[in-house]
């Protein structure tokens, strides 16, 4: 298929896709060097963000550099080839505009957010931070410094502490096992030789996609893409083959004592990743438990048998095998009761079919959550450019819609059914 | 929930620019609070309604706003706003009105300060009555049943221990309170003391209530992907058969300025201490004084940019953070400079902080500099007027203790802060202010 055709088709698919939910159309571009440009303008803000998502993820990390993406991120923020870290805070500062890093475990992104008439300035430092980093040794000897101490145990929450033990038992050898923010001792030996050589292996134009959403118009945003971008050269990228991880051959319990009074406790079980067979169902299943004070582990754990103020589930959407995963906070005391419950609630979704009125009012929340959480610009770069990199497409968010519309409840308890069979209880108690 | 105070919070923020901004995109392009797409009417009943039509936002948010917050109460019933507004959120129509809310995706919390409560809602825009009328329920048809209440005091006493257990937070309670003496509504906490909860009734509540929440007290404020006549008239059946009454006179001492120049100690949990050197800063009503009073906080708390940070934490290396606490409300309120420090610098960072205040109150202020300062407040401006719920909450909050059209007018008043209007309002809080400092507990020595 030659590009424009592919272009072409594109735009068709999104001037489909558009939902009427949408404020401004959605454009994307895949510049020459590989570089994947997505633009929704929206005049009725004042704000722009652009947010820059690359394919570099937890698959890219060698298991003896753990955390160097973690690293390299924050090192972007500290200085450049032609300014310091605090010339670029100035420079932003200038025309009112903010710039920050995030890591996840299937990508790392670097975005700004500014009023809009500050926006060409804001994208040129975005440009020149990513593509251009210093690494000077004694901001790298600083920042690695303060990583190697927010990795310790101690400088950790209790929620951190008990997910990282459930992500390493649940993914054994899979990178989803190892902590994003990397390990203490790994990153004391990354080298400065190694963050160099990890950017420029795969900080590249075709591993990047670049989102910019708010008041500006889609002309304007092509245009400063392709003046701090165009220039950009690709480079040779493999993404290291890994295997998926094991299934689990039986439910394991893993304990931690941590400096706390109460009792954390996490149990989840392996489940579909992002569009795969059962995602949706599994969506559904999610906002059955958590999210609303009706929903199914409130009601019954808080309010029915008052053994949890805090208790919720959570479902992360991510390219490889993900988890629904239970967390609620207790009584030492409760372990027993809190797991007996929390799996009675489980037995129950297995047992029958949620009722059409209780199904209408977990899609009416996903819809009307996912609605609010994209309301800011920056909340929709972020989304447009992640499903681009998680291979879902742009349109993702329309589909994702229509699609928990459809969940049908014999889906939701088959779902239940492949999903909440093995799993991983992870616990923190106190270490008294 | 109390209600947060940012750092200049709700403040609001300056602006260099309303203009080029405009300019930019041609006039298509929006301003933040687009004073061509908000509307306001006031019913027969006195209430004021302000919509700001945000089509494609595809969400509606609505707020509820009262005009009675704890400067309102009698001392012996300190707490009793805050308590009222946690009985309606809970109770308000007899079942409990948020899950109306939640079950629809959407969001809901309420808020209680000096001079108002809010009841606020975010749903998708086809939910917009739901939200309407479940609010209308908080705030018109609370359940006075004794069990309630006892369940929200248990709450509202969590919420307090959660205060102390943050400096940050408990600090700037102390300010208030030691900055303005009990002669003044301000100086009292806004939950209230357990003392005073404990004797709440429930007939006290509801006599609050019958005085406070009358509609000529009251506005709603609604922005979203809705319009201005189907909200007036959904907001007439909801809210149009109240009827006005007279309001007892509002007796507040107005605070002296400059303050007494007393030193309060207490002692807070951690290892570090914490500093604050209260002034009182402008009313609502003094609006240059206000702008002006956001672009000396950002002059001194901008990350590292700022002047506190620059000379406190990277060239002196005196204190860990530090920053400004900012709020407009309705009458003169609290300025705050904190810092955060080892126990052993208190006495350096006390002598930094001064210098700075004096610093501004002496040498003009560049115009590069301001320039800057003016920039990031209008940034500021722009970031917290994004989405329908932050600009219902601006209108909302302006109506509260001012107008909603300050909100709309503040991009100007913030372009003519001058250098000199700097130099006047920092002469105020050059003075001798009153210093809140939180000490760690002592080390038990080593045997």
């Amino acid at each position: 298929m030659t590009r424009a055709l592919r272009r072409w088709l594109w735009a068709a698919v999104l001037m489909l896709a558009a939902g009427p939910a949408a404020a401004g159309s959605i454009s994307r571009v895949e510049m020459p060097n590989g570089m994947t440009v997505i633009v929704k303008s929206d005049p009725t803000t004042a704000v722009v963000a652009a947010d820059l998502v690359l394919r570099v993820s937890a698959l890219d990390e060698p298991e003896d550099e753990c955390g160097i993406r973690n690293l390299v991120q924050h090192l972007l923020l500290r200085g450049t080839e032609s300014d310091s870290g605090d010339g670029v805070v100035r420079r932003l500062a200038q025309v009112g505009a903010y710039m920050d890093v995030g890591v996840g475990l299937d990508y790392v992104e670097v975005y700004v957010v500014s009023p809009a008439d500050g926006f060409e300035a804001a994208l040129k430092a975005l440009a020149e931070v990513v593509r251009r980093p210093a690494f000077a040794p004694q901001e790298f000897e600083r920042q690695k410094k303060a990583l190697v101490k927010a990795a310790q145990p101690e400088a950790r929450d209790p929620f951190q502490e008990v997910y990282a033990a459930f992500r390493r038992e649940l993914y054994g050898a899979h990178p989803y096992g190892r902590p994003t923010d990397g390990e203490a001792d790994t990153l004391a030996r990354i080298t400065r030789a190694q963050v160099v050589a990890f950017h420029a292996r795969h900080y590249l134009p075709q591993n990047a996609v670049l989102a910019v959403c708010g008041g500006v118009s889609e002309a304007r945003a092509a245009r400063a893409a392709r003046r701090e971008f165009g220039d950009w050269s690709p480079g040779p990228c493999v993404t290291p083959a890994v295997k998926p991880p094991e299934p689990l051959s039986a439910s394991e319990v893993v304990v931690k004592e941590l400096p706390v009074g109460r009792l954390y406790f996490l149990l989840g079980f392996p489940a579909p990743a992002a569009g795969q067979k059962g995602y949706y169902a599994v969506q559904v299943l999610d906002a059955l438990l958590s999210g609303r004070n009706t929903a199914r582990l409130p009601s019954y754990l808080r309010d029915r048998l008052g053994i949890a103020y805090q208790v919720s589930s959570f479902y992360p959407t991510l390219a490889h095998q993900s988890h629904l995963a239970i967390y609620l906070v207790t009584d030492p005391e409760r372990l027993s009761q809190a797991k007996e419950s929390v799996l009675g609630v489980l037995r129950g979704l297995l047992r029958k079919p949620p009722s059409a009125q209780e199904l209408d009012s977990a899609k009416r929340y996903l819809t009307g959550s996912y609605l609010l959480g994209h309301q800011r610009v920056k909340d929709q770069a972020y989304a447009l450019a992640w499903y681009e990199v998680l291979g879902l497409g742009a349109d993702f968010g329309d589909r994702y819609l229509a699609r928990i519309q459809a969940v049908t409840p014999e889906e939701v308890q088959n779902a239940a059914r492949s999903v909440l069979r093995r799993f991983v209880l992870s616990i923190g108690l106190p270490d008294q | 929930m109390r209600e947060r105070s940012g750092m200049m919070g709700r403040a609001l923020y300056a602006a260099l620019a309303l203009a080029s901004l405009l300019a930019v995109g041609g006039p298509a392009w929006a301003a933040p609070l687009d004073p061509r797409h908000i509307k306001s009417a006031t019913l027969g009943n006195g209430l004021v309604l302000v919509v700001y039509e945000r089509p494609g936002s595809g969400v509606a948010s609505v707020e509820v706003v009262v005009r009675a917050g704890s400067a309102d109460e009698p001392a012996e019933l300190s707490g009793i706003a805050h308590l009222l507004e946690h009985v309606c959120w809970v109770s308000g129509g007899g079942s409990d009105p948020r899950l109306r809310i939640e079950d629809r995706g959407g969001t809901t919390n309420a808020g209680t300060l000096r001079d108002y409560t809010r009841f606020y809602a975010s749903v998708p825009a086809a939910d917009f009555s739901a939200a309407l009328s479940a609010l209308a329920d908080m705030a018109l048809r609370p359940d006075f049943d004794p069990r309630i209440i006892a369940r929200e005091r248990k709450v509202i006493a969590e919420e307090v221990a959660a205060r102390r257990d943050q400096p940050r937070t408990w600090i700037s309670d102390l300010a208030f309170e030691y900055l303005f003496d009990d002669s003044c509504a301000y100086g009292r906490p806004i939950e209230g003391s357990e003392k005073t909860l404990a004797v709440i009734q429930p007939y006290q509540l509801a006599a609050f209530h019958e005085t406070w929440y009358v509609p000529n007290n009251m506005a709603v404020v609604v922005s979203g992907e809705v319009s201005f006549s189907r909200v007036l008239s959904e907001v007439k059946k909801a809210f149009g058969g109240l009827s006005p009454q007279a309001l007892p006179a509002r007796a507040r001492g107005q605070a002296p300025r400059p303050a007494s120049g007393k030193e309060v100690t207490f002692t807070a949990p951690g290892t570090r201490a914490w500093v604050m050197a209260a002034f009182v800063g402008p009313a609502a009503d003094e609006r240059n004084e206000v702008a002006t009073t956001d672009v000396i906080s950002v002059l001194l708390d901008y990350g590292a940019l700022g002047r506190l940070s620059r000379a406190l934490v990277e060239t002196k290396r005196l204190a860990k953070t530090a920053g400004v606490d900012f709020l407009t409300q309705r009458d003169r309120a609290l300025f705050g400079v904190w810092a955060v420090c080892d126990p052993d610098q208190v006495p350096a960072v006390k002598r930094e902080i001064r210098a700075q205040l004096k610093r501004l109150a002496q040498e003009p202020v560049s115009p590069a500099e301001l320039a800057r300062a003016k920039r990031l407040v209008y940034a500021g401006y722009c970031f917290s007027n994004e989405t329908p719920a932050d600009c219902a909450s601006t209108l909302a909050f302006y109506e509260a203790v001012d107008s909603y059209r300050a909100a709309i007018q503040y991009p100007a008043r913030l372009g003519s802060v001058t250098a000199e209007d700097i130099a006047r309002v920092a002469k105020w809080y050059a003075g001798d202010p009153v210093w809140v400092v939180l000490m760690p507990k002592p080390k038990e020595d080593a045997p």
